[in-house]
């Protein structure tokens, strides 16, 4: 139990580190002078000590909203799977919960970018709720393959059942399903090819958008969830598409889940650097990808058994 | 009203099928996942591109409906492959979501009433900032809002959470071709649970957030008690129903039991504080833990949050320098913008644009207008086309009417000409060579006496 809630911990600190992370390696390709590997920190204890500037149009959503973004978040840090054996885990929680306490905090977060009555806003929510509708089908489905695969529904237990018997037999349909997550992990977290994180402009924002009137306490809970969202994502992804290292002893284990989150984190800077932001209505042909991947992973695991 | 006769309809089908049936072919129940599905996705998108408050409303009671009969269809079809706990299962999901939805359909629409009553108009491009006026009719109305779009931990999560492990049990079935025909269902529901989310965010943001864009807006108050005490109390029930979600279920298990012998409350339920599914390897969901943690953390946060003693202000939105009214807030229509572009060709919508120019610069003008219309689908082709039958045959009754003496005395000699044809084809002397033969003959008389050569 003790290390049940020190792994969550430990993911709450991390969260920050990574996307921190990301930017850093974004910039030493570019042949920038990389920020500190603690700058993610700075900018969250800095926020804390801001005062906040609420505004003049706003209604009470905007002071209830970003609590609700985060708490959902922090509540799926519980249901994620183990990273060490021996460790607790709450087995039974499957992916419908996760991918619906997900959606909870994104609905906040739409509800947030309406109620400033800035244009900025309402652009940014609505772009985000048509992508946010088309990546809940691919989810559900990769899901639904993965969780035939691990035998199991429960988020947890499949992480563990992965891991002690990789599914050899069936590993085209295991790869098209990672395919997948890989692109919904990429759009949910506004990535490059969605979205770019980076840009204060209004044709390619997304995120920002919502986010221009937050200012303060608030802004550091949006950000702690954004950061914490891309955690979420990347350990589901190492546990459940990279299942090794969970048998290893205590210390090696948490060692090599680290790696495989900078891992992730890896491919995700080189598809950053590599690619273009992509036009909004050309979005739906990437998630439609997932989506046919999804598919193709359901249909071969249950025509070809592969 | 949608509440309730909505409902009489499922009842009949529940009813019709278990007392008159009693037992079916696998047919039937394909057919009604395929009606669900369709009309679950059908409904949504429609409510998405309506501005009208109510209109949106009864066309997520379309959607609904279709989640409701995708569970009923899941039913049918375990119950016609003998597999009884899952076919309970199915039909226990679709039952507690008729009651769920009878629950926060009937507090949104007592929420749009009492916003229609203080506004006096139903577009909603006319709200805006009703949650400053009406505090109690907004919070309502959110509860609502998230209970319909499947978030967790509402009762809403919890029915269709039930019908989508129901269909993920399918992997036990048999049939290929049925296995992998679930999936599409699966992706019609999870598509129309994004798009749900992506209306209700539309409806409350427009009507409760930001600015007022219209004066019936500006004057809006909050509604007397007795409006207020029926949004809340309609409140609780919907809190009741994710509370105490293993009564509901044991009342949904013994109407079950009375139809088809099987109990699985036990099943469900080993404890109560957990929802367990009945499939193998299935899932559990806990609403109380999901509710309690949610609370915790919450709670945690904002004592956080006020033990750093953050000082606040308040100013205004900043607009990159411009002044925030409420005319370059995002509008209804503008927020289902994109989804409405990628499903043009559903919509097919009609889209008026006019802007006065200034001296032949397209981009300098003094006023631009633009509407988009929808219309859906079924009035379209249902009702458009009976219309346009119509019209077309009285256009031809109209130019017979018209006609000069010589096209008369050309009916006549055709009419003649067939009647001659077809006595051979009464007294039996039929072959098809002189049938081919005098066909032939008829089409060119008809051709060359009748219709002429176009202008």
């Amino acid at each position: 139990m003790i290390l049940y809630i020190s792994t969550i911990v430990v993911l709450i600190l991390l969260a920050p580190l990574l996307t921190n992370f990301i930017k850093i390696l974004k910039m030493y390709l570019l042949y920038k002078k990389p920020i500190s590997i603690f700058q993610g920190y700075r900018d969250f204890s800095k926020l804390l000590s801001k005062e906040i500037v609420l505004s003049k149009e706003s209604s009470s959503i905007t002071q209830i909203a970003p609590f609700l973004v985060l708490s959902p978040l922090l509540l799926t840090l519980f249901f994620l799977p183990p990273i060490a054996k021996g460790e607790y885990y709450v087995s039974f929680v499957d992916a419908f919960t996760i991918t619906g306490l997900i959606s909870l905090s994104t609905f906040f977060l739409m509800l947030l970018g309406l109620d400033s009555a800035s244009s900025f806003g309402g652009l940014g929510s609505s772009r985000e709720a048509f992508i946010s509708a088309l990546v809940e089908p691919a989810m559900i489905l990769t899901v639904f393959s993965i969780s035939m695969m691990a035998n199991s529904l429960g988020v947890g237990q499949a992480g563990v059942n992965l891991a002690n018997h990789f599914p050899y037999e069936h590993m085209a349909s295991f790869i098209f399903a990672g395919i997948s997550f890989f692109i919904l992990l990429i759009a949910e977290n506004g990535r490059i090819p969605v979205d770019n994180p980076e840009t204060h402009l209004e044709l390619t924002m997304v995120h920002e958008a919502m986010i221009l009137d937050i200012s303060g306490f608030y802004l550091a809970l949006i950000e702690a969830a954004s950061s914490i969202k891309f955690i979420i994502f990347a350990s589901m992804f190492a546990s459940l598409f990279m299942p090794f290292g969970l048998n290893l002893p205590l210390l090696l284990a948490i060692f090599v889940f680290i790696l495989k989150l900078f891992f992730v984190c890896v491919i995700v800077a080189l598809m950053e650097v590599n690619g273009a932001k992509l036009r909004l209505f050309k979005v739906p042909n990437l998630l439609g990808i997932a989506i046919v991947f999804s598919f193709l992973s359901l249909i071969t695991f249950y025509v070809l058994g592969a | 009203m949608s509440g309730v006769m909505l409902k009489v309809a499922i009842y009949g089908l529940f009813r019709f099928m278990f007392d008159i049936f009693g037992a079916w072919q696998l047919e039937w129940g394909v057919l009604v996942l395929i009606i669900g599905a369709i009309s679950s996705l059908v409904g949504v998108l429609y409510a998405l591109s309506e501005h009208d408050i109510k209109a949106l409303l009864a066309n997520h009671s379309i959607e609904n409906i279709g989640i409701i009969l995708i569970g009923f269809g899941m039913g049918m079809i375990f119950s016609s492959l003998h597999l009884k706990t899952l076919s309970s299962f199915a039909f226990i999901a679709a039952l507690f979501h008729t009651f769920n939805h009878m629950s926060f359909k009937s507090l949104l629409f007592m929420g749009a009433g009492s916003v229609l009553h203080e506004t006096k108009t139903k577009n909603m491009e006319k709200y805006g900032g009703l949650i400053k006026s009406m505090p109690i009719t907004a919070f309502t109305f959110l509860l609502a809002s998230i209970s319909i779009s499947a978030l967790p931990p509402t009762n809403g999560f919890l029915s269709e959470w039930m019908i989508f492990q129901s269909m993920l049990s399918s992997s036990v079935i048999d049939n290929i071709s049925l296995k992998l025909a679930i999936p599409f269902s699966v992706f019609a529901l999870a598509l129309t649970s994004g798009l749900a989310i992506a209306c209700f965010v539309k409806v409350f943001g427009i009507t409760f957030l930001g600015l007022h864009r219209s004066q019936n807006a500006k004057h809006a108050t909050e509604v007397n008690f007795l409006m207020k005490s029926g949004m809340v109390l309609m409140g609780f029930v919907i809190v009741s129903l994710m509370l105490f979600t293993p009564f509901y279920i044991k009342l949904f298990d013994g109407v079950i039991y009375g139809l088809s012998k099987t109990t699985i409350y036990d099943k469900i339920f080993p404890n109560i504080w957990s929802l367990h599914s009945i499939a193998y390897n299935g899932g559990v969901v806990s609403p109380l833990i999901l509710l309690a943690g949610l609370l915790v953390i919450t709670f945690i946060l904002y004592i956080f949050y006020k033990m750093l003693n953050i000082k606040k202000r308040v100013f205004h939105t900043w607009a990159c320098g411009y002044n925030t009214s409420s005319v370059t807030q995002y509008s209804a229509t503008g927020f289902a913008g994109p989804i409405r572009r990628f499903f043009t060709w559903l919509y097919d919508p009609d889209i008026h644009f006019e802007k006065e120019i200034i001296t032949g610069h397209k981009s300098k003008f003094v006023d631009a207008k633009f509407s988009v219309h929808v219309e859906p689908l079924f009035e379209r082709t249902l009702y458009r086309s009976g219309v346009k039958l119509t019209n077309k045959i009285s256009y031809y009754i109209y130019r017979l009417a018209h006609f000069e003496q010589r096209k008369y005395s050309a009916i006549i000699f055709n009419m003649l000409l067939s009647v001659l044809f077809s006595y051979r084809i009464f007294v039996h002397e039929f072959s098809w060579s002189t049938l081919a033969l005098e066909s032939v003959m008829m089409i060119i008389s008809v051709k060359i006496l009748l219709v002429g050569s176009k202008r």
